[in-house]
């Protein structure tokens, strides 16, 4: 039975051995400070023979600790010994083996009993192979979370709806702080999603959160940031594993500015396209001999089909080149196309459209870049009909040469701004006189035909009418000869500059008569007004005169026959006197005016006092039944006026009339003289206002002319005031009426005599 | 039954002598005015409306013809005898609703036969 606990015994130990000699762990026994036991692992470990380990002293065991290591495992050991129970059990760190290589050990104490004493059992793993491991991952998740916080590419890990992990650039994009962020509530971030965009980027998460295969990686959406503006981002995600968990990963990428650029590449694209399609002008593209590119423009000037111009060959479009104009236009069109410098980018040229009609191009060509070759841009404008203008402008010019030097109207070009004339015809030199030498080159100022300032308004009239036709004017020839022209003055272009026609028809002639039919119509008409007047004198006058002198003698006839003795003789003689000197006073007067309208009239210097006092007592002599009240208001001892004997009737006039047409007791006249200048004349302002019945407004002008024949008088015979006008204005004065009182005619007339002063 | 009749002359020289050459032959001369307008307001004036009007043309404020019209629209009854020295006027008178036109100068006969004549068509 011992013999068998024996073997078991054995066995065992024999089992023992080789489990703690085949170990993979090391085992050390170390008591009272003596090393009792070492396996084969720790000589393999450490990399020193189990004979020198054997040799060392437990202290030479800290040799082969790492120095930086060192102290805490010293001190660990000291605590043990002391029975420290703050002591830690498991430990690591690193050593250096033999061959120096840097290794790092798991180290775990246990206080065993070892035959019947207290030992420490040090159980050793090497675990350098671990830690290297782990520092290899820990780097690498340094590196990698180094460059996730410092993409510019937002990056995040969504999972149940919180954000696990961000960098700042996701907090730059959304423009909430990391603090806000991480405490918002699950899916609350949803309210940074535009609304329209929300539920696509809500689900997409929520898949890549659970796992969901059926997911889209790549999209773009609006966000509102915090401040309010909306951003386009654009995101990658995909579900990965965080933390044994599915989880979003997220890398946004702010695309607003990349947004912007797009849009405003596209609009800028559509314009360009736009300009090119809608432009007048045809534009094409051609690369390897074909149109690349062309628009509607050259579609209408060929005459050819999209689909024709696409299938030519190359070089094929030779065919629409006018032949004549075909080997320069395809040489330009080659060199253009590889790029040549040597080329000519602008000129005309003719095509045969599809219908075989001839049509002039106008080209500006040069080599671009397309699709990354060189390519012969070319803009074509139709000039066919700018061509035809120009033909018929060089025809018409010829023609107008010819109606120009052969015309028998005075023609004359000249600049528009400093009237220069450069061309006359020969009718202009006969008419001024001048050779062709003498006129060209100098303006018509310079000619003395006409004033510069004449001219600048002539050019402004012009400016705004386009032309003036037959604008009447005179005109001095070069001998200083003035005639008559209808001046017509067109702005014509000459080689595209501008420049005045003058066209002269001269009607110095026609003038002339015109003049002399004027005078004669005039002559005329005072002839025909003079007979008028003496017709309507006679008419009225004479047979008012008459008719008194006739009733009169009928009334005295019956008188004397007693038929009829209820008037008195006397009476109807003293008609008849009056009535005679009516018409002696009616003859006298028509005398004067014959006179006056005959011949011109003597003026001398008068005193007015002088004539004044003459007709105050002819005024008085002739109303003695009246009483007359004269008031004189000049201040002036001598009135000098030029005048002559006529001026007495005058004055006889005004005051017979206001004492006549007075029906007041006494008839008030006031005769007043001032000074008074004009237009650089001196004259004597006479006035002589009564306190008479007055005229009415609408008659202040007519009574002064004869054509108020409504106007007859006792005395003055309808001649009266008309006499005094025509005497008046004879003397170079004026004459008019006013109220005495201001807008009350009833109260008295003022009769204004404005008259030359006499030379003293 | 007297006729009556109303001068319109601007001439007082005239007015006095018509007004003497009707007295003798038994016309009575109710009124005289010296241009259209004074006619115009005595005419309005009248109680009894004069049988007759003897009216010159040419005057004053208004004439002969405007004088008429203003008139013969307040009464028509009333006879206008045009007496002027301007014959152009005549058919123009007339046509305003004058009875007859005496071209001036008339004698004393004349003017009367006329009269007689404007108060037989009064009758």
């Amino acid at each position: 039975m011992i013999n068998e606990i024996n073997d078991d015994l054995n066995k065992l130990l024999e089992i023992l051995k080789i489990i703690t000699e085949q170990s993979l762990v090391g085992i050390i026994i170390i008591q009272d400070g003596k090393l009792i036991y070492f396996n084969k692992r720790v000589s393999e470990t450490s990399g020193y023979s189990i004979e020198e380990i054997k040799g060392w002293n437990p202290n030479d065991f800290l040799k082969v600790i790492h120095p930086e290591d060192r102290e805490s495992v010293a001190e660990q050991a000291r605590k043990r010994q002391l029975a420290d129970p703050e002591v830690i059990d498991k430990n690591k760190f690193r050593i250096i083996r033999k061959n120096g290589e840097i290794a790092w050990i798991r180290v775990s104490t246990k206080r065993i009993n070892y035959e019947g004493r207290t030992a420490n059992l040090v159980m050793i793993n090497d675990i350098t192979d671990k830690i290297k491991s782990e520092q290899k991952l820990k780097g690498s998740e340094e590196k990698f979370r180094n460059i996730a916080d410092h993409s510019l590419v937002a990056i995040s890990v969504l999972q149940d709806g919180v954000y696990k992990y961000f960098n700042d650039k996701l907090v730059e994009i959304n423009g909430y702080s990391a603090e806000e962020i991480r405490n918002w509530a699950p899916n609350e971030f949803a309210k940074i999603i535009h609304p329209e965009d929300r539920e696509f980027v809500m689900e997409q998460a929520r898949k890549k959160q659970t796992g969901d295969s059926d997911v889209i990686n790549q999209y773009q959406f609006r966000i509102k940031r915090k401040d309010g503006e909306i951003r386009w981002i654009e995101i990658f995600s995909k579900t990965i594993n965080y933390e044994g968990q599915p989880a979003d990963l997220i890398m946004t990428n702010d695309i607003t500015d990349k947004k912007k650029i797009e849009q405003k590449l596209k609009e800028s694209e559509e314009k360009f396209r736009n300009i090119a399609e809608q432009s007048l002008m045809g534009i094409s593209v051609t690369q390897d001999g074909v149109f690349k590119y062309f628009n509607d423009r050259v579609i209408e000037s060929l005459g050819y089909s999209v689909e024709e111009i696409e299938s030519w060959g190359p070089n094929e479009f030779a065919k629409f080149i006018y032949p004549e104009d075909r080997e320069f236009v395809m040489e330009q069109a080659q060199k253009k196309q590889a790029g040549d410098p040597d080329v000519v980018n602008q000129y005309q040229y003719r095509i045969i459209t599809k219908d075989g009609v001839i049509k002039w191009l106008e080209i500006f060509a040069k080599t671009i870049n397309y699709d990354g070759h060189t390519a012969d841009l070319a803009m074509t404008v139709d000039i066919t009909d700018k061509i035809e203008a120009e033909q018929k402008l060089k025809e018409s010019e010829e023609k107008f040469s010819k109606a120009f030097n052969s015309n028998a109207l005075a023609m004359s070009i000249s600049t528009m701004d400093e009237g220069i004339i450069i061309e006359v015809n020969d009718a202009f030199l006969k008419l001024f006189g001048f050779s062709r030498k003498e006129i060209t080159g100098k303006t018509a100022s310079e000619a003395r035909l006409k004033g510069r300032e004449e001219r600048k308004e002539m050019l402004r009239t012009i400016e705004e009418q386009g032309s003036i036709i037959n604008h009447e004017t005179d005109y001095k020839t070069k001998s200083g000869e003035v005639r008559y022209g209808l001046f017509s003055f067109v702005k014509i272009l000459l080689n595209d500059k501008p420049f005045l026609l003058t066209i002269i028809n001269d009607i110095t002639p026609l003038k002339i008569a015109e003049q002399k039919l004027k005078q004669s119509k005039e002559k005329y008409l005072r002839a025909y007004n003079q007979v008028e007047f003496y017709k309507d004198l006679f008419i009225h006058d004479i047979t008012n005169n008459l008719q008194s002198l006739y009733s009169s003698i009928q009334l005295i006839d019956i008188n004397l026959d007693e038929n009829c003795k209820n008037n008195t003789i006397k009476d109807f003689i003293n008609i008849i006197y009056r009535q005679i000197n009516r018409g002696t006073e009616l003859v006298a007067n028509v005398r004067k005016l014959s006179q006056l309208e005959a011949e011109e009239v003597f003026i001398d210097e008068i005193d007015v006092f002088e004539v004044l006092n003459r007709s105050i007592e002819f005024l008085k002599n002739l109303f003695q039944d009246k009483k007359i009240q004269i008031k004189w208001d000049i201040s002036s001892e001598k009135v000098l006026i030029l005048g002559n004997n006529l001026l007495q009737d005058v004055f006889e006039n005004i005051l017979i009339n206001s004492v006549r047409y007075n029906n007041n007791d006494i008839a008030e006249i006031i005769i007043k003289a001032s000074q008074v200048e004009q237009n650089g004349i001196s004259y004597w302002k006479l006035e002589f206002i009564d306190n008479g019945i007055g005229i009415e407004n609408e008659r202040k002008e007519s009574v002064l002319s004869r054509a108020d024949l409504d106007s007859k008088t006792t005395y003055g015979m309808g001649l009266g005031l008309s006499l005094v006008k025509k005497i008046i204005e004879n003397y170079g004065g004026k004459v008019w009426i006013e109220d005495k009182v201001e807008g009350d005619y009833s109260k008295g007339t003022n009769v204004i005599l404005l008259m030359q002063k006499g030379d003293h | 039954m007297i006729t009556t009749v109303l001068i319109v002359d601007d001439d007082t020289d005239i007015l006095f002598l018509y007004q003497k050459m009707l007295e003798c032959i038994g016309v009575e001369v109710v009124g005289t005015a010296l241009d259209g307008e004074e006619a115009v307001q005595i005419f309005k004036s009248f109680q009894r409306k004069p049988d007759i009007i003897l009216m010159d043309h040419r005057m004053p404020k208004k004439n002969g013809l405007e004088a008429t019209k203003e008139i013969l629209s307040i009464n028509n009854r009333v006879k206008i005898i045009f007496a002027s020295a301007d014959s152009s006027i005549e058919k123009e008178a007339l046509s305003v609703g004058a009875i007859s036109f005496k071209e001036k100068p008339f004698s004393i006969e004349k003017i009367k036969n006329n009269l007689l004549k404007a108060m037989n068509l009064n009758q």
